[in-house]
């Protein structure tokens, strides 16, 4: 018994061969506007992800910052008692 | 059955090259062509603070690789193969006897597939590879002079490249221009779609390369060179090479341009190098989009493009809405769109952001502490530390010894 993923793949091949072969153009059109499409997609997929992450660290920065300046505050407090 | 769905899916879909798919194939064409001129520039300029004037310079080194070259040497394997040529060995033979050999040429590239694709790769290498000679050749200049200095020389060496090309008929048949061989003839179909998918993939390669090079540690001195040369300078880095690598780089990298613009014109003429074309329109991309960022150069790209070519494809139909000539069109927008820019939005329509590099956790080094102490440095200076303290303590050192 031939598995039925392979006779799919056989009967894809063969119409392939048969018909695909007359649309190389539609097919080469595709792949263009795929590849027009891809760069700006991943460009702005980029960028969006470096403005996150450098939004992130700066949040991150405050608020470390004000930990130390809640600890700086705390420290004479402490000195005192 | 899905093999015959797919099928029918992409059946039913528009035939690609008639009517307005033709304007796309044309506008996906010189987006790819420019958007890698473009992206060299933002390279060169954005990054680095190189006013590259010269983008023409590098662009007419593609194309005059493939006229030059290119062209020689498909001939002499072709007459290597048994198939007669008319004479191309003197100036006057090459130009009036190329139209005929470059039609037997392309009949005979039509069942050599590998042949064909051999000679776009010999194009594409060599015109890299003197790309970058002429990168060099541009940085040596670029050494001694400021950024305004060299500006203007780049912009004479494009002028300077357009009148090699019109006086030496070997290289492009002079003010004839010259014919080039159909290295896409193995293909069935629409030759400017296969243009246009490996003008774009040669983009997309070229994008990835550019955007590895800027996230690495180079891209960062790169950044540092163009904000302030004399402190890079100061902690040892050698600025002249730099400059240098990086026109040498970029240089290559716009060589594709014009070998993929001559393949697909197949035609190479001098006049078709301007410097408003290769020069000024990239730089107008650049400054719309917003100098320093990927993102900024591409959005800049695919505006100037669709906009110069609709211009160009309905001329006819927006002439009568212009009282003018409509070919001015073109270099009004281009000055008014460069005016208007820098008086309205000077850092581009996406500016620079800060620089982020993946995998760096910025807050952790942001939140670094500094171990020494710097309120401790003038007790020791009063102790007797410094140069003289040291030589204060080393004599002592000495007396006991005797």
């Amino acid at each position: 018994m031939t598995h039925p993923a392979l006779l799919m793949l056989l009967s894809f091949l063969r119409v392939a061969q048969e018909d695909l072969g007359t649309q190389y153009d539609n097919i080469l059109f595709y792949t263009m506007i795929f590849l027009w499409v891809i760069m700006p997609v991943f460009i702005v997929y980029e960028e969006i992800k470096e403005r996150r992450s450098l939004a992130a660290s700066e949040r991150a920065l405050e608020a470390s910052n004000a930990e130390k300046a809640k600890a700086e505050s705390s420290e004479p407090a402490e000195k005192k008692q | 059955m899905m093999a015959d769905i797919a099928l029918g899916i992409l059946g039913s879909l528009p035939t690609a090259i008639e009517g307005t798919n033709r304007l796309v194939v044309d506008i996906a064409m010189f987006f790819g062509l420019l958007v890698i001129v473009a992206m060299a520039l933002n390279f060169q300029y954005g990054n680095a603070g190189i006013p590259n004037m010269g983008c023409a310079v590098q662009v007419i080194i593609g194309a005059f690789t493939v006229s030059a070259l290119t062209v020689r040497l498909c001939f002499m394997i072709i007459e290597g193969a048994g198939v007669k040529l008319m004479s191309w060995a003197s100036d006057y033979d090459w130009v009036y006897h190329q139209t005929w050999n470059v039609a037997t040429a392309n009949n005979f590239l039509k069942n050599q597939f590998m042949l064909s694709v051999s000679l776009l790769l010999f194009s594409l290498a060599v015109a890299i590879l003197l790309g970058a000679v002429i990168g060099y050749l541009i940085s040596l200049p670029a050494i001694r002079l400021r950024a305004t200095y060299l500006m203007i020389v780049l912009i004479t060496m494009a002028d300077a490249s357009q009148i090699f090309g019109r006086n030496i008929v070997s290289i492009s048949g002079g003010t004839l221009g010259e014919f080039i061989p159909d290295v896409f003839r193995w293909y069935p179909g629409d030759k400017g779609v296969i243009c246009a998918v490996v003008t774009l993939f040669l983009g997309l390669i070229s994008f990835f390369i550019f955007r590895t090079m800027l996230n690495s540690p180079y891209g960062r001195l790169m950044r540092s060179l163009r904000e302030n040369e004399v402190t890079v300078a100061s902690v040892g880095k050698d600025v002249v090479s730099i400059r240098r690598n990086i026109l040498m780089f970029a240089s290559g990298v716009t060589a594709i341009a014009g070998v993929m613009n001559a393949f697909y014109t197949s035609y190479v003429i001098e006049a078709a190098y301007t410097r408003a074309y290769w020069t000024y329109w990239p730089w107008l991309m650049l400054i719309l989009g917003g100098p320093g960022n990927n993102a900024g150069t591409f959005l800049g790209c695919a505006l100037v493009v669709a906009l110069r070519r609709v211009i160009i494809v309905y001329k006819f139909t927006i002439q009568a809405v212009f009282f003018f000539p409509i070919s001015y069109l073109e270099e009004m927008i281009l000055g008014v769109l460069l005016v208007a820019v820098m008086i309205f939005r000077p850092n581009g329509l996406i500016p620079e952001k800060l620089l982020y590099v993946p995998g760096v956790n910025y807050s952790n080094i942001v939140q670094e502490e500094v171990k020494v102490d710097w309120r401790s440095a003038p007790k020791a200076r009063l102790k007797g530390g410094g140069l003289l303290g040291r030589k204060k303590k080393e004599e002592p050192k000495e007396e006991e010894k005797k």
